[in-house]
């Protein structure tokens, strides 16, 4: 009497189980990150500022500005705030990164008595997107 | 039967098909300490829309200028002893995408080596408004700055007529 078990002939794995396994282990090699510098210029988007508004007033609506640039004798501040989002995947030696970077601006021009005369503004910066390199972007 | 033909089979005899793999494997695996391949893309911006640009013509004024492209990313005095000159909007854009390549040594001990290889373009693209003092558009053109020179050499950008 023998108590040994027949040879079976192991199973397959199933092609799904095998894509899945090779996924996770894919897994870690992303990586994902943000950047933002300053703060975003939101009182810009929410509060009307006419022309004519003195610079005192929008210094204080907007905070100080990033810089400010003489125009003869006239001045334009600028306001800015920059969102940086970066995705990547690493295999074994090779590296794939995409970095994609969009702004908000804010330019307030002033005249020769600092009072506004024109307000230009750009949000951009949602418009950040996590993509690889090889994927589109618009 | 040749040597060589009698080395492989003793090879594949005690060592299986999977064991090859495994080997290679481990050797790349063990590469990634000395070296990288990295491809990378970069986007910063996205230049003025096309349909936009096409409606630029001298005589606009600044607010129609603001409204077309939104606002600048630069804003410069063209000169600083005379000032009722004008003054340049400048809309910057990137984007560049390349490969380098890094072969490096990890002896702490001892000489160390690394080597570096990349390939990119330094150019900045962008869109150049040039503004009288009264705020008129006089001329338009797009042109090429150096990442280096942005916002601190206004010399280096040469304003050509619009067409």
């Amino acid at each position: 009497m023998s108590y040994a078990r027949p040879m079976t002939k192991p199973r397959p794995v199933p092609a799904c189980a095998s894509a899945a396994l090779l996924g996770l282990l894919l897994l870690p090699a992303c990586f994902f990150a943000r950047t933002r510098v300053n703060e975003p210029v939101e009182a810009a988007r929410e509060v009307n500022l006419p022309p004519g508004t003195p610079a005192a007033e929008v210094v204080a609506i907007l905070g100080a500005p990033q810089q400010v640039v003489e125009i003869g004798n006239r001045s334009a501040y600028r306001y800015e705030y920059a969102q940086t989002k970066r995705a990547g995947l690493s295999l074994i030696v090779l590296t794939m990164i995409n970095e994609d970077t969009r702004t908000d601006r804010v330019w307030a021009f002033f005249d020769e008595e600092d009072r506004l005369t024109h307000l230009a503004t750009s949000f951009e910066s949602d418009g950040t997107r996590y993509k690889l390199p090889f994927q589109r972007v618009e | 039967m040749s040597s060589k033909r009698t080395a492989r089979k003793a090879l594949k005899d005690v060592a299986p098909k999977g064991v090859a793999w495994s080997a290679l494997g481990l050797t790349l695996a063990a590469l990634t300490g000395c070296g990288e391949l990295r491809y990378t893309r970069i986007l910063v911006q996205r230049p003025p829309a096309s349909a936009a640009v096409e409606l630029l013509v001298p005589g606009l004024n600044l607010q129609q200028c603001i409204d077309l492209l939104g606002a600048p990313n630069l804003v410069q005095q063209l000169a600083n002893d005379d000032p009722e000159t004008g003054y340049l909007c400048s809309w910057i854009w990137f984007k560049d995408a390349g490969y380098s390549v890094q072969v490096s040594s990890p002896i702490d001990s001892g000489p160390s080596a690394s080597i570096t290889y990349a390939s990119s373009q330094q150019r900045v693209p962008s869109l150049q408004l040039q503004f009288d003092y009264q705020d008129n558009l006089l001329r338009f053109e797009r042109a090429y700055l150096q990442p280096e020179g942005l916002g601190a050499d206004i010399d280096r950008i040469v304003i050509g007529d619009d067409d």
